[in-house]
């Protein structure tokens, strides 16, 4: 769209009604810094950015964008590493960084029910102030918390309590604004997901922005227990870490756990300062399945909180379950030797409900983050690690990283693989983009393994039969001008 | 920051930005608002990941050459106050060290290189310290500032290195310190021909000129024997302490320090005794150069904290979560409308202390609290912190 036709001044126009001059952008500059992000999703600049204040200003954004029929991706913030927030087929991008309202914290229902700009940082401070806490991902506190919730957290609950979304209000294409749960009743709170009707909050989760725009949230908070551990356990084998973590978890010893390979938990010691920041750090450089090193092959990073006298057998019960897996609880020496910055990390994480602000990514020689995640069955997983794992080296790619952890109770486990390669290296970059395809399809194939979220691959849902019929059908309902993220390809 | 540096060269740095904002806002669990631009602007693009987007956007040929003057005005609403460049711990790597503030001012110099100008005062602003070796537009030896300079003892191993904000702008910093300095009777010069630092240049986005400055000072403090250089302005030290070397090639070889830090040691050693008592309640602006750019957030307060009877307020972003006055990074000559709106919002922020004085040890900050204070009917006093030391001292 020319950038001085009447067309766009009129567009331009109706979106500075909707949501205030101040608020909408056509500027060049603005354009290009939101056309793209770390990730290798191709650029492309949106017409114009709008960062509305309220719902009605979300809902007379999309009237205008549907009048003119003219694609919306929308993002609260853009904080993240893989093209979700690339307008891929331009228009407007509506940013609802602003809307960062805490609207209410119900210490007796124990929800929080937020804006989409809120963020980590901003509403873990407005808990604990109350003595709760939330879900946190292993991302920057500068996410946003709804943004996060609606990709299917993989966070620091997402064990026991799987999903950290209870309602949400959202405003559909045509401007209709749906409050789910116990809130689509009239006075009525956020307090429960499942009302008497079909729990329509589960379809807004992973939609990325293609059903509507979610203008409110409300999700679980609970309370800070009196005593909080974190401990950490060494592993030579996966298998182990597995079976010692589903052990925990199933026996309500742990909160959470997560299983971290060598590359990465050593990915935190690295010192920048003396070496080429271009290079692979050595220690990211070893076979990643060695003997060689003396550190352990996985580490597993155990959350218990409860009452005092609850951790004092939860200690115990952790070590016997470590022993008869094969591990060993990693000692405060163990821990200041080896592993000093990643265990700070990791007790701000669990401890503070904070992440602070993140520099390991930045150690393996500079390269862009490529990024592989499945969940699957805990025995498929064993497997799946072992030969992907092989599928990376037969690239020579270093370093191998991975993390996983369980969801549920360890009926389902998430495993997050990922390397860096240098940006320069185009030919590597695709080479590994086919690979990620190609293992997407041989780990749903061979292990029954499917993708954690949808990577711009429309083929993933034209697999799945019945489903694609009525989620398209409800898509065609929705939003008949298919207006709402089509650059990201889901439909 | 290695100034020569080609943009390409640091592609590899520009892409680690995930957007993650905090650069912009302090530390959990306040998380104040910390960013003057991202603050007021409210797009990402202002803010330092949203600048560092930019420069990936000229790399990746996003952004057209005839769009380079829009750049140019985007880059320069930054005022370098350092505090992306103190906070993301992502982006910056190892030597030569590049944070996001080093990355976004070769961004501007970049741009400038390449012949692009915002307007014709930031040329002439250029051409001006180039030619005439001072920032301001004023004869450097006229007669006050001689007179002043006469009360100098020119003797001992000390130089007292004014800058040119002090000189014309704050003259009355410069009667304050040399007074504070003959009282403890020190022996120390101040130089003749004193010739701009850079420092503006640097801001401005043209650094050709600055190794002529450079090699013109430090032959000067060499021909004075001084081994201590005691400077009235931290962006005079700043650029002595991290680019002199480089533009130079030459190694410093006589120490650096600030002079609140000075009379903090002067005060320690009881040369100086600020025994009369003053009765202000106080607030004390951090000047993002000698905070977030030298590390020296204490030795002002500490000075403020030895006279008795004063009351020392914070306002609520202080030290390394300062927040701006908006005058660095060349924002009044390249951008004076978004300079005076950071400042009155630190201003405002002063007010909510109920401090009767504001103090700071920057001249530019005082300048701009200055300026401000004179459109707004000098509703607060506004002083240097060894102002405020004369003061006390009987």
């Amino acid at each position: 769209m020319s950038k001085n036709s009447q067309l766009h001044n009129q567009i331009f126009n109706g979106l500075c009604s909707a949501a205030g001059k101040e608020n909408v952008s056509d500027s060049e500059m603005v354009l290009v810094t939101y056309g793209f992000d770390s990730s290798t999703t191709p650029p492309t600049k949106p017409d114009f950015v709008v960062m509305p204040r309220d719902t009605i200003s979300v809902k007379q954004v999309l009237e205008v964008a549907n009048r003119y029929k003219i694609p919306v991706t929308v993002m609260s913030g853009g904080t993240n590493i893989t093209g979700m927030t690339v307008p891929s087929e331009g228009g407007i991008v509506l940013d609802l960084i602003w809307m960062n309202k805490i609207i209410e914290i119900n210490e007796d229902a124990a929800y929080a029910v937020i804006e989409p700009g809120v963020t980590f940082d901003e509403l873990t401070a407005r808990l604990i102030e109350k003595g709760f806490r939330c879900h946190i991902p292993t991302a920057p506190g500068g996410g946003t918390v709804t943004g996060n919730v609606l990709l299917k957290p993989s966070g620091s609950l997402a064990n026991r309590h799987l999903d950290s979304l209870i309602g949400v209000e959202v405003v559909l294409p045509d401007g209709t604004i749906v409050r789910t749960g116990s809130s689509a009743f009239p006075f009525c709170g956020y307090f429960m997901r499942y009302g008497p009707f079909p729990d329509l909050t589960g379809l807004f989760c992973s939609s990325y922005g293609t059903l509507g725009v979610v203008t409110k949230a409300s999700i679980r908070i609970y309370p800070i227990n009196e005593s909080v551990k974190v401990s950490i356990v060494a592993f030579d084998t996966f298998l182990d870490s597995v079976n010692f973590t589903k052990e925990v978890c199933r026996g309500n010893i742990a909160e959470h756990c997560i299983i971290w390979n060598r590359h990465i938990y050593k990915g935190y010691e690295v010192d920048l300062s003396s070496q080429n920041e271009l290079l692979v750090p050595d220690v990211m450089y070893d076979d990643p399945r060695s003997k060689n090193s003396n550190l352990p092959y996985n580490l597993v990073t155990v959350l218990m909180s409860g009452y005092q006298e609850d951790m004092e057998t939860h200690e115990k019960v952790l070590e016997r379950v470590s022993k008869a897996n094969s591990g060993y609880i990693f000692s405060k020496e163990d821990i200041e030797t080896n592993i000093a910055k990643a265990a700070r990390s990791w007790k701000s994480f669990y401890e503070e409900y904070h992440i602070p602000p993140m520099d390991q990514t930045k150690k393996y020689g500079l390269g862009r983050y490529v990024a592989w995640i499945v969940q699957a069955e805990p025995k498929s997983l064993v497997s799946i690690e072992k030969e992907a794992i092989q599928f990376l080296d037969d690239l020579k790619i270093r370093p191998i990283c991975y993390y996983s952890m369980p969801f549920d109770y360890g009926r389902a486990m998430f495993f997050r693989l990922f390397s860096y390669v240098n940006p320069q290296d185009k030919e590597l970059l695709a080479k590994v983009g086919t690979l990620y395809q190609d293992m997407y399809k041989w780990a749903m194939k061979k292990y029954g393994a499917t993708p954690y979220r949808h990577r711009r691959d429309p083929n993933n849902l034209a697999m799945t039969g019945g489903y694609q019929t009525l989620l398209r059908a409800i898509k065609k309902l929705v939003d008949p001008n298919n207006i709402m993220n089509p650059g990201i390809t889901l439909f | 920051m290695k100034l020569g540096i080609n943009l390409r060269e640091l592609e590899r740095q520009f892409s680690l930005c995930i957007k993650c904002k905090q650069c912009t806002y302090g530390s959990w669990p306040r998380n104040l608002p910390i960013c003057p631009i991202y603050d007021k602007y409210k797009f990402f693009t202002y803010s330092g990941g949203g600048l560092i987007y930019l420069a990936r956007g000229i790399l990746l040929g996003l952004i057209e050459k005839d769009h380079y003057d829009e750049a140019l005005k985007v880059v320069s609403k930054c005022t370098s106050c350092n505090y992306c460049g103190q906070t993301c711990k992502l982006v910056p790597v190892g030597s030569p060290h590049q944070n996001v503030t080093d990355l976004i001012r070769l961004l501007k110099i970049n741009l400038v290189n390449k012949g692009v100008y915002l307007s014709e005062e930031h040329k002439q602003a250029i051409d001006r310290v180039k030619e005439t070796k001072h920032l301001f537009n004023l004869s450097y030896e006229e007669e006050e500032l001689k007179t002043l300079k006469n009360k100098v003892p020119k003797r001992g191993e000390i130089l007292i290195f004014s800058g040119c904000v002090t000189s014309y702008h704050c003259r009355e910093n410069l009667k304050a310190t040399i007074e504070v300095l003959n009282k403890a009777r020190i022996d120390y010069h101040m130089m003749d021909d004193e010739w701009c630092c850079g420092s503006p240049l640097l801001d401005l986005g043209n650094v050709d000129g600055i190794a002529k400055l450079a090699e013109h000072n430090l032959e000067m403090i060499k021909a004075m024997g001084v081994n201590k250089v005691v400077f009235l302005c931290p962006h005079c030290q700043e650029i002595f302490q991290n680019t002199y070397p480089q533009v130079t090639e030459r190694k410093l070889d006589f120490e650096l320090i600030f002079i609140t830090k000075y009379l903090k040691e002067l005060i320690d050693k009881n040369k100086l005794k600020p025994t009369k008592s003053l009765p202000y309640k106080i607030s004390y602006h951090d000047p993002c150069y000698l905070g977030r750019y030298l590390g020296d957030f204490e030795s002002a307060r500490d000075i403020l904290n030895k006279i008795p009877n004063i009351s020392l307020v914070e306002m609520e972003r202080n030290k390394e979560e300062s927040y701006c006055c908006g005058a660095g990074g060349g924002a009044k000559i390249l951008d004076y409308d978004n300079s005076v709106a950071i400042c009155q919002e630190r201003i405002k922020e002063f007010k909510k202390t109920g401090g009767e004085v504001l103090v700071t040890s920057c001249p530019l900050c005082k300048s701009q609290f200055r300026d401000m204070n004179q459109s707004a009917n000098k509703e607060i006093v506004i002083k240097d912190s060894v102002e405020i030391l004369r003061e006390s001292l009987d």
